[in-house]
């Protein structure tokens, strides 16, 4: 029981921090360098983003919370809530992406995405018993679920950015990315009253 | 109340959150059902209207088969095709008013079995058979199988509880 202390998850947190910030700096490697784009790599790249800024806010939330004990619940709701909202944000852009680059989801993509869902469900059950019961049971449920998916997670798409690294299976090319993304805002933006004064046919 | 507010808000993001996670995943079936619940709460008036439309013209076409009963083949039942002709209408129209409905087939069987019900007070087993559309040599037997899985009940049976004195041997 003593094992799972604040300290310890505080050591870990700052570990991971350091970790996904160079599992993210090899994606763009890989991006950037190799010209190249899939479902995993979206999936990868999202997960990190929203892990760096779960582990920026959560610590300032609570400081936060430390100071000021009498905004308890107000607080106890922007940190739950940032954290399923972050999920939920995750899994929405994961998505609209494939939709737009008309990908389908592979196994890793798959993988993080259920990462996604079960943070947030754990995310709210813990909320849920905070807000109704007050209680305090779940808490070592909560920590040491959160951080071992946070740390497996980052330990895997720190692998996985490196075998992308090393050898990139290569499903869509910069240019391709590049046309369906401006088809999509193509389709968009048509109805949008400034596309009606630009087009030439309507002549106003 | 405001915890309550909040519940329910939780249970909105989290719902929202599977719907994007089973969409993601391209796993259908949940996705189809979610679909159909929020079709239900964003469904116009219009489409409420041409829902009542619908049963009405099916419960109509459904009582006009009972009307002579001097049949010697079955009844012809009304199809989809011909139900979206009469109101004019497309078959996704019908697909989006009859979102939270059961099957055209069930929705017909299900008018055609009420008023067969009903004509068992006037008419001959067989003949009721004949009127819901139930004709061949395995006709009566498939409606009465039918009329029992709908009303837990033979049509004879019925009959005779409409009219004791047929059960009756004197």
């Amino acid at each position: 029981m003593e094992f799972f202390t604040n300290h310890f998850f505080m050591v870990i947190d700052a570990y991971i921090f350091e970790l996904e910030l160079l599992a993210l700096f090899l994606i763009f490697i890989v991006v950037i360098k190799k010209n190249e784009i899939n479902s995993s790599i979206v999936a990868i790249v999202v997960s990190l983003l929203v892990g760096l800024y779960s582990l920026v806010i959560g610590p300032k939330v609570l400081d936060w919370a430390a100071n000021t004990p009498d905004l308890k619940h107000e607080i106890r709701f922007v940190f739950y809530m940032g954290f399923i909202h972050a999920d939920l944000a995750g899994i929405y852009v994961i998505r609209k992406i494939n939709e737009v680059l008309k990908v389908k989801p592979g196994d890793i993509c798959n993988l993080v995405l259920l990462m996604f869902v079960a943070r947030a469900s754990i995310t709210t059950i813990r909320y849920m018993e905070r807000l109704i019961q007050d209680t305090n049971y779940l808490e070592l449920f909560y920590k040491t679920s959160i951080n071992s998916i946070n740390v497996t997670s980052t330990l895997t798409i720190l692998c996985l950015s490196f075998m992308f690294l090393m050898k990139n299976t290569a499903p869509i090319k910069a240019n391709k990315i590049v046309n369906n993304i401006n088809n999509y805002i193509r389709k968009r933006t048509f109805f949008f009253p400034v596309s009606f004064l630009i087009n030439k046919k309507w002549k106003l | 109340m405001l915890s309550v507010i909040i519940v329910i808000y939780c249970i909105l993001i989290i719902s929202a959150l599977y719907y994007n996670f089973f969409k993601a995943i391209n796993y259908v079936r949940p996705v189809m059902v979610m679909d159909r619940l929020i079709q239900c709460f964003k469904k116009s008036p219009q489409q409420a209207l041409m829902k009542e439309k619908i049963l009405i013209t099916i419960s109509e076409h459904a009582a006009k088969q009972y009307l002579d009963p001097t049949l010697t083949e079955p009844a012809t039942k009304i199809t989809l095709d011909v139900l979206l002709k009469e109101l004019e209408i497309s078959v996704n129209t019908y697909k989006l008013a009859m979102v939270d409905q059961e099957t055209f087939h069930e929705l017909r069987r299900k008018e055609i079995f009420k008023y067969a019900a009903e004509a068992l007070k006037y008419h001959k087993v067989h003949t009721v058979a004949l009127m819901a559309g139930y004709g061949g040599t395995t006709g009566p037997r498939s409606f009465t199988e039918m009329f029992k899985k709908i009303y837990n009940i033979t049509p004879s049976e019925l009959k005779r509880k409409h009219n004791p004195l047929n059960s009756c041997s004197i």
